[in-house]
């Protein structure tokens, strides 16, 4: 964390962001010569009605209904949390 | 090679966490919308588990690999020219469409490369790109 804020420090925002592009875009080049499908490893047929009947599945949804309140709920928590510690003049930094 | 795009995409997530307060300063934005930056990442994900899982079942995952990084690299490159926290935010959006992509690939990768008594060793190796992600993104 510490080497972040000095990337970001010495190097600036934008030439961190850039670092990171750059290097995804590495990745990109080298799966794209190396990365490989393997022989016979690609052959499965799906139907769209296979798909269609697990978006359907209960289970599926009531987990999918979850999951969004949760993703939801958490930054909300966490920012009157962060909010309410502000108020009381407590240390909302991450130490070290 | 999967490891290295793992990487990429947890390090595309992480990038804006441990600098947040530099994040509000530069755009001039609260805690909560800097907030959005981390939290588009699960959001798209939920949303295109399922459509993607299916891409990579018709498609393979050398394709699925491929277009996830290919959003990485594009638009985690357009964020650094993002003039509005708003173009920002969106680019992050973008750049966040390749992570189902790297993550719902990996049991394809597995089922076509390794046979099934080294199933959990090879689904290991491809995890632990998550965890290194999350090292490697704030640290390098």
């Amino acid at each position: 964390m510490a080497r972040l804020l000095a990337l970001t420090v010495s190097t600036g925002f934008k030439s961190m962001l850039l670092t990171y592009g750059a290097f995804a875009f590495i990745v990109l080049i080298l799966f794209y010569l190396l990365g490989k499908e393997a022989e016979g490893g690609f052959e499965e047929e799906h139907k769209l009605r296979e798909y269609l009947n697990v978006l359907k599945n209960r289970n599926v949804l009531i987990l999918s209904i979850i999951a969004f309140v949760g993703v939801g709920y958490s930054p909300h928590t966490l920012h009157g949390l962060n909010r309410f510690l502000k108020s009381m003049d407590w240390m909302w930094k991450q130490p070290g | 090679m999967y490891i290295l795009a793992g990487i990429v995409s947890q390090v595309m997530w992480i990038t804006f966490s441990p600098i947040l307060p530099i994040v509000e300063e530069i755009y001039g934005v609260g805690d909560a919308e800097v907030g959005l930056l981390s939290a588009v990442f699960p959001i798209v994900f939920i949303v295109l588990a399922l459509p993607v899982g299916y891409y990579v079942d018709r498609r393979g995952f050398r394709r699925a690999v491929l277009i996830g990084s290919a959003f990485f690299a594009v638009f985690g490159l357009l964020r650094a020219f993002a003039t509005t926290f708003e173009a920002l935010l969106v680019f992050q959006t973008l750049t966040a469409v390749g992570q189902p992509f790297i993550f719902n690939s990996i049991s394809k990768l597995v089922k076509s490369w390794f046979p099934i008594e080294e199933a959990g060793l090879a689904t290991g190796l491809g995890s632990i790109s998550l965890f290194i992600g999350t090292i490697v993104g704030p640290d390098c």
